[in-house]
């Protein structure tokens, strides 16, 4: 810097540290599309460190136009008019977002023609993307239309892998919407209620305050790991409030770790506080479609349950009636051990009768998203031990094999419901495997999770693994209940924030797995 | 107009003896029909054969000569034996009732079939028709009303 002679700074120099070191961005550029100057401000508003590495990546100016006929529009009104105030246009950021930028400058001449020209540039994305938003969200009543024209808003700004609008109700949550962005992302299933204990939106919900999660991998929370293999790497869940109360969240995923610094974290804010309101009116219109289509479903539901009913009780009362005729016309005459047989018929059909009705029962609240968990750390070590010696003692014509390999790690989740999945697949297992063959049930400990195995010995069609998980008709089943049992377990390993897979048919034979979170979590 | 059987006394390896209560038909005198009536029961309940056989079992010329387990038993005890009758369920695992009735009808023309259902669906009973069965009853259906189905094809 050079110095008048008493030392002080020159006036040049002055103006100098006055444009280099300004909070407004400032610039010059060619009419060619060279750039002539910008200053550290104007660079930081694209997302360069430095007007240095901006010069680097652009040589011309229209590259960063989202829409390069603008410039000529700009080029237009400095020629006509001398000057431009508030001239706006999307320009690109350097990771691939993009922000709105106000022009203000004028014309610089050489030899009487329009050479250059200079002044501020701003970013007003906020603003722009108030109103985008404020007005793409309103657009539409139907969330999935509403949060699809939001969402396009956002990306621009904010290039995301998953976008999903959740509403809260009471203690459980239940994701609206859920979007991929570009590329990666799958989409996170909708409709199921979950309970908000232990989970990073019941930290939002509690304090009212958006909240970050910058690795996945690292599974602090029961989906996180759901999330990673989805391709969401880092997420922010945004609220939104009526009054004091957190009535729904916007949960925001990007595909790189620590992908919300402060910038992208208020931008992000200001767009969800200006959908609040619509995101309201949405959700009621919501409510309201869907108590139309919960009575269609439960409509259709009752229908399929009474069959279903029907269908399991035909045999068993077909017995009970028959075993009672035959006992009440033919007493005397019977001999005490057939009276003793047919009594026994009886007693089976009746406790098969109370076990299809109380799985019936019990899919029906699955279904419904009613079942009720009661999520706490425990002991899942105890839980395995329990069901296993239960169908070890039960099951004598299959050996069962218990395989911890060493103290495991407290677990996160509802035990009861834990020790039902192990019964459903122990009872697959059973049924599908020889008798005299040996069943094994191991729990590995992994770094975020703990993997149940349950491995039996024999055959499966494993061509449609994945049908296996859903839910088939129960009419068109061979018998009642079957088909059923690996889609509630699906269900009830998902809603404790596992996941369960079909993993693998060797020469030692079937195995099917699935992971249990870890408990012992810091309270939200 | 139906023959009726009086429930007499059977052996000890069958099921139980003389009726004595009411709703017993009497027998009418000189009713010399002791043709036996072979038949197999076709069920995937074990319960459910094993009341049948009771029942069909507490008639002197009734004798069941198999169990099958589902439809593919079915044929292979029918093409064994030629009974007279079989008692078929319509839903069993790997071939149901309904699959098995033209293979049986294939294997052993003379057999009758008689369909027992669990099922409502009115659709099964003209389809058990349609492909050859000879009589249809429902699960439900009390003892008298059985034999009477069966006698009505096995006389």
């Amino acid at each position: 810097m050079r110095r008048e002679k008493n030392g002080a700074p020159t006036a040049t120099d002055r103006y100098q540290r006055l444009i280099e070191e300004s909070g407004i961005g400032l610039f010059q550029t060619k009419v060619d599309g060279s750039i002539g100057w910008l200053n550290a401000a104007a660079a930081r508003v694209l997302g360069y460190e430095s007007p240095q590495q901006f010069l680097e990546s652009i040589h011309d100016i229209r590259q960063i136009y989202v829409d390069p006929s603008r410039r000529d529009d700009l080029l237009e009104l400095l020629e006509r008019d001398g000057a431009v105030t508030n001239f706006e246009y999307e320009a690109k950021r350097r990771d691939g977002g993009s922000r709105w930028i106000s022009i203000t400058a004028r014309a610089l001449y050489e030899e009487g023609r329009l050479e250059a020209f200079e002044g501020t540039f701003l970013d007003v994305t906020d603003k722009k993307l108030l109103e985008s938003a404020a007005q793409s969200i309103s657009s539409h009543l139907e969330p999935a239309a509403a949060v699809a024209h939001f969402a396009e808003v956002l990306q621009r700004a904010v290039p995301f892998a998953q976008l999903s609008l959740v509403v809260i109700e009471g203690d459980r949550y239940r994701r609206v919407v859920s979007l991929s962005g570009q590329g990666s992302a799958d989409a996170l299933p909708t409709g199921q209620w979950v309970a908000l204990k232990g989970n990073s939106v019941e930290m939002v919900v509690r304090s009212g305050q958006p909240a970050v999660v910058d690795d996945t991998s690292e599974a602090r929370w029961p989906f996180d790991l759901v999330l990673y293999e989805a391709g969401v790497r880092s997420y922010a869940i945004f609220p939104l409030l009526d009054r004091d109360r957190v009535f729904a969240t916007f949960n925001l995923g990007r595909a790189e770790k620590g992908g919300f610094d402060r910038e992208v974290l208020s931008l992000v804010e200001i767009l969800v506080s200006a959908a609040t309101q619509a995101v309201k009116n949405i959700l009621l219109f919501e409510q309201q479609r869907q108590a139309v289509d919960h009575l269609e479903d439960l409509n259709r539901m009752k229908h399929e349950f009474l069959a279903g009913i029907a269908h399991d009780l035909r045999n068993p009362v077909a017995v009970i009636g028959g075993a009672a005729q035959i006992l009440e016309e033919a007493w005397e005459a019977m001999p005490d051990e057939r009276k003793i047989e047919v009594v026994q018929t009886i007693r089976r059909s009746v406790s098969g009768l109370q076990t299809s009705l109380q799985r019936d029962l019990d899919l029906t609240l699955l279904e419904q998203g009613e079942l009720h968990y009661d999520i706490h750390s425990f002991d899942l070590q105890a839980v395995l031990r329990e069901i296993v010696d239960s169908w070890a003692s039960s099951v004598t014509t299959r050996t069962f094999e218990l395989n911890v390999a060493s103290r495991l790690p407290v677990a996160f989740g509802d035990p009861h419901r834990q020790g039902q999945i192990l019964h459903n697949l122990l009872s697959n297992a059973v049924k599908f495997s020889a008798n005299d063959s040996t069943i094994k049930i191991q729990a590995v400990p992994e770094p975020n999770e703990i993997i149940v195995s349950v491995l039996n010995e024999g055959d499966i069609d494993s061509r449609n693994h994945e049908r296996l998980f859903q839910r088939m008709s129960r009419l068109s089943a061979d018998k009642p209940g079957t088909g059923l049992g690996l889609y509630i377990c699906r269900l009830m390993v998902e809603a404790q924030g596992g996941r369960i897979w079909f993993d693998g048919r060797t020469a030692e034979g079937v195995r099917f797995s699935y992971s249990v979170p870890l408990g012992d979590r810091g309270t939200a | 107009m139906l023959k009726r059987k009086r429930w007499g006394k059977l052996d000890p390896a069958s099921s139980f003896g003389v009726d004595r209560r009411g709703g017993a038909t009497k027998l009418s005198k000189g009713d010399d029909e002791d043709s036996s009536c072979r038949i197999i029961i076709a069920d995937d309940a074990d319960d459910v054969r094993y009341l049948l056989r009771l029942v069909v079992e507490s008639h002197e010329a009734y004798k069941v000569v198999g169990e099958a387990r589902n439809g593919r038993e079915a044929v292979d005890l029918v093409a064994t034996h030629h009974p007279e009758l079989i008692l078929l369920d319509v839903s069993m695992p790997v071939m149901d009732g309904l699959e098995a009735i033209p293979v049986i009808r294939e294997a052993s023309p003379e057999t009758k079939i008689l369909m027992i259902s669990g099922l409502d669906a009115s659709y099964v009973a003209t389809a058990a028709r349609e492909l050859g069965a000879n009589g249809y009853v429902e699960k439900g259906i009390g003892r008298n009303e059985l034999i009477e189905a069966i006698s009505a094809l096995c006389p």
